[in-house]
């Protein structure tokens, strides 16, 4: 149709398109501030022309759709740092916990606890039948066992805490996956009409990425605008509108939780978990937390070991052989100074010789020189070489967690402004884009009048 | 690039975060005038710091044992150099009287001052330091010395028929050494019998003559072979305390005083796997068993106090006992010496942990403690950046396009 109702067609046609425009602004302008929204943008097709004597005469403008404007391998990349970034995230903070526990840097500490009870047995060398220097061995003595069960007492709360943070994150995950599932069912049947599910598309987008702070996915999507979520094990957390849900369940053997398919409960997931916030506890929990406990167990038996050893080939004030200096165990918390000892320090065998002459000091001696000899790491470490170098460690593994979550965060920050340089909005782009809109309105609607002014010339005409 | 609100207000919020942290870190160093707060702080920083810390430990504890040491040796030194006082002074009696004849008053005062200069000494060798006995080797808790009169048994070589000595009162003990016929020597008191004459050892004669004491003057004398010395026969009366022996003639020594201590070395840690001997036992000083050119310092004073009371008076007997004071003076500065050497390594071992202790102080410290001045412009600087961000930050969200469309 050509002519002036032709005009105020096209005006018609052009006030209701710069108008659709002018919405989408309104509401990428609205969601200038909304995490994982993507700007959208509308897409402006002229109609249709008509054919005249003089030719093609275009018949004026539609929005074809509205679309937003994504990198679809960004967000991949984006979802497969955010797990690294959950792993050391997690890692980093536990980690710290146990830094905590080990802290050295403070004056007192188990290294200290060590250095006044090798220094006690010289004390006693130098007045071995002294009443205040046994007594005051026995205290040493017993502030280094108790420190030692006591450090190793710590590490326990902070697996059970974890235990209770591994239990949280599968609740959560469950939730994103179950969230997932409903977004996949909305965005097929929207998009079964040949329309695009933007926002739709930005939540689930959210939810992924949400997901892959808490473990290691996998996402692929269908042809019909559905995604499928798989874990580590190749399994589908989310197909189609159905979410499968993961659980957790006591490990026989160690007691601590196991990640499991709530449908498969004997299955423990935990080895094919490499990613998100639940391989870095789990890693801790399971790997570098015991890691610590077999040390200090390790250094605490040695020296009970050698100490009863050697206590064992000395003469107290009694004239008996020496007994047990240390007994219990770190692992059964009964890790202390032996009673005998404890309620008489006359037990304490000082002499090294059978009829245990007060004045003899060889066996104090003896003992206080094991604090040089090398009794660790298959005889090539002494008890405070031993410990320090496992605190050293720690110190390490702390700042290699940090260093790998700073790195990460940098990744996911650089990964975050490239996306947003694609897909956040920008105030003045908008701003701008509302004027041209606004303007193009304000001619439509001139057109219009213009139109108007020509119908009212061709009446008054008649 | 395009640039959005979302960008501006990420990159904002981050360098804030980080410019934050920093300073936090530098605010606690400053707080703490520490480097290391943490192991992760600095690994194997804190693995030294911590190596640093038992070391000193350790030297203070060294510092502790050779003060407890060398205060042991000053008073050890000094007992000895008043024992070498004491017996320089009796050689010199010694040497006064076996010059002449003297009158007999004069050698009996000589006499009792030597019996003074006994007792000293055997108080000297008693002496106790804190609660535990000097001299007494391991055997602390006991009197090193008690006065007796043990026997040393001599060459059984020497031992011929009818040698014999009184025990005070009413016994004497005499010796047959053929298994025949034996001259009763003209004693006082009852004859106690020893035959010898199957025995081959210096052991052996102890034993026989144990037995023989029991057998007749059981219930009187208490004889018994001490095991630590097989050669010894020690007499004392039931009631556990010494009779006199007198008139020995026969190879065998009387001792005036018995040491119980024993020959323990006592030994204190000075460094790592170092120890010194720090004490000096009664046999070393005071009876001189086992030492070489040894000699008993109570036994040489009594037999000069014998000596200087015996009538009729024989200078020759004296001037013997001289020579052995001198053995005897000898003898305890040799201890004395060894003592000396002794607390020479001690000084010079605490001087060496001094200043090791200086060296190790001042590793740790610049291992571990913050540089004042350092860390207060490090805070400054990460102040003013701090300040920078955030003003810059402002001023970037104060303007907008929407400022300028009117």
């Amino acid at each position: 149709m050509s002519g002036i109702f032709g005009i105020v067609q096209t005006g018609k046609q052009a006030l209701q398109t710069q108008m659709k425009a002018i919405e989408v602004t309104g509401h990428n302008i609205a969601n200038v501030n909304t995490p994982g929204f993507t700007r959208q943008r509308v897409n402006l097709v002229t109609t249709p022309p008509t054919s005249t004597s003089v030719g093609m005469i275009g018949t004026g403008v539609t929005t074809e759709t509205v679309e937003r404007i994504y990198d679809r391998y960004l967000d991949n990349q984006v979802n497969n740092e955010t797990e690294d970034l959950g792993r050391w995230e997690a890692q980093k903070s536990a980690i710290e916990r146990v830094e905590i526990v080990l802290n050295e840097a403070s004056d007192y500490g188990l290294n200290q606890a060590m250095s006044e009870f090798w220094n006690a047995w010289q004390d006693l060398a130098n007045n071995p039948s002294g009443y205040v220097e046994r007594v005051s061995l026995l205290g040493k003595s017993e502030t280094m066992a108790y420190q030692f069960q006591q450090t190793y007492d710590a590490f326990s709360p902070i697996q059970s805490d974890l235990d209770a943070s591994i239990a949280g994150a599968v609740d959560e995950i469950n939730l994103k996956a179950a969230e997932i599932a409903a977004l996949n069912e909305k965005i097929v049947s929207v998009e079964a009409g040949n329309v695009n599910a933007n926002d739709y598309r930005d939540v689930r987008d959210l939810a992924l990425k949400d997901l892959s702070l808490m473990i290691d996915i996998t996402s692929t999507e269908e042809s019909n605008g559905s995604i499928i979520v798989r874990l580590g094990d190749g399994n589908s957390l989310v197909a189609g509108n159905t979410s499968a849900d993961l659980s957790t369940i006591n490990n026989v053997v160690s007691g601590r939780k196991d990640v499991v398919w709530d449908t498969a409960q004997w299955d423990s997931l935990n080895d094919s978990i490499t990613g998100g916030k639940l391989k870095g506890w789990i890693e801790v929990r399971d790997v570098i937390v015991p890691d610590y406990e077999d040390k200090l167990e390790e250094l605490a038996e040695g020296i009970k070991t050698e100490l009863n050893a050697l206590h064992g080939d000395g003469f107290d004030l009694d004239e008996e052989a020496g007994g047990d200096f240390f007994a219990g165990t770190l692992l059964s918390g009964t890790f202390a100074v032996d009673t005998t000892i404890s309620t008489d320090v006359n037990k304490i065998a000082a002499s090294g010789t059978v009829d245990g002459a007060p004045g003899d000091n060889s066996n104090a001696i003896n003992i206080a020189e094991l604090q040089n000899a090398l009794k660790m790491s298959g005889d090539t470490a002494t008890f405070d070489d031993y410990y320090n170098s496992m605190i050293s460690d720690v110190g390490i593994k702390a700042q290699q967690s940090a260093m790998k979550y700073n790195h990460q965060t940098a990744m996911i920050t650089y990964l975050d402004n490239y996306r947003e340089s694609i897909s956040g909005v920008s105030l003045d782009e908008e701003m701008v884009n509302l004027i041209q809109f606004q303007h193009g309105y304000d001619a439509a609607a001139k057109l219009i009048s213009t139109a108007d002014e020509l119908l009212q010339t061709l009446i008054n005409m008649v | 690039m395009r640039v959005t609100n979302r960008q501006m207000v990420n990159m904002v919020n981050n360098n804030l975060y980080k410019n934050a942290e920093q300073l936090l870190k530098s605010q606690e160093r400053l707080s703490t005038q520490k480097l290391i707060n943490r192991p992760s702080d600095d690994p194997i920083g804190m693995g030294r710091v911590l190596d640093y810390r038992t070391t000193i430990s350790s030297i203070d504890q060294y510092n502790r044992n050779i003060t407890t040491a060398k205060s042991r040796i000053e008073f050890t030194s000094g007992q000895l150099e008043e024992t070498y006082d004491l017996i320089s002074e009796a050689k010199q009696i010694a040497a006064g009287q076996s010059g002449g004849e003297f009158s007999e008053e004069l050698r009996e005062s000589a006499a009792q001052e030597i019996e003074g200069i006994y007792n000293q000494i055997f108080s000297i060798a008693n002496t106790k330091y804190g609660d535990a006995y000097l001299f007494a080797g391991h055997q602390t808790d006991t009197q090193p010395f008690t006065e007796c009169a043990a026997i040393t048994c001599g060459e059984q070589a020497g031992l011929t028929d009818g040698e014999y000595f009184t025990i005070d009162p009413g016994y004497y003990v005499y010796y047959d050494t053929t298994g025949g016929d034996v001259e009763v020597p003209d004693a006082d008191g009852i004859g106690i019998r020893v035959n010898v004459s199957g025995d081959t050892s210096a052991a052996d004669v102890a034993a026989t003559t144990m037995a023989a004491i029991n057998t007749i003057a059981g219930g009187v004398f208490d004889a018994t072979v001490p095991l630590d010395n097989l050669d010894k026969v020690e007499i004392e009366f039931d009631t556990g305390s010494y009779p006199d022996i007198v008139d020995i003639d026969t190879g065998f020594t009387t001792h005036n005083t018995k040491y119980v201590g024993d020959n323990g070395e006592i030994n204190l840690i000075v460094g790592e796997g170092v120890q010194v001997r720090i004490n000096a036992t009664g046999n070393e000083v005071f009876t001189g068993e086992g030492v070489t050119n040894g000699t008993n310092i109570f036994d040489d004073l009594k037999e000069l106090k014998d000596a200087l009371e015996a009538d009729p008076y024989n200078s020759t007997t004296v001037s013997d006992i001289v020579d052995d004071l001198a053995k005897a003076i000898d003898q305890v500065e040799g201890a004395t010496a060894k003592q000396a050497t002794i607390y020479k390594r001690l000084e010079s071992a605490e001087k060496h942990w001094e200043r090791f202790k200086v060296n190790i102080e001042d590793m740790l410290s610049k291992t571990e403690d913050a540089d004042i001045a350092k860390a207060i412009v490090e805070l400054q600087s990460q102040e003013t950046a701090y300040e920078v961000s955030l003003a810059s930050s402002a001023g970037m969200f104060d303007k907008s396009l929407i400022d300028f469309l009117r």
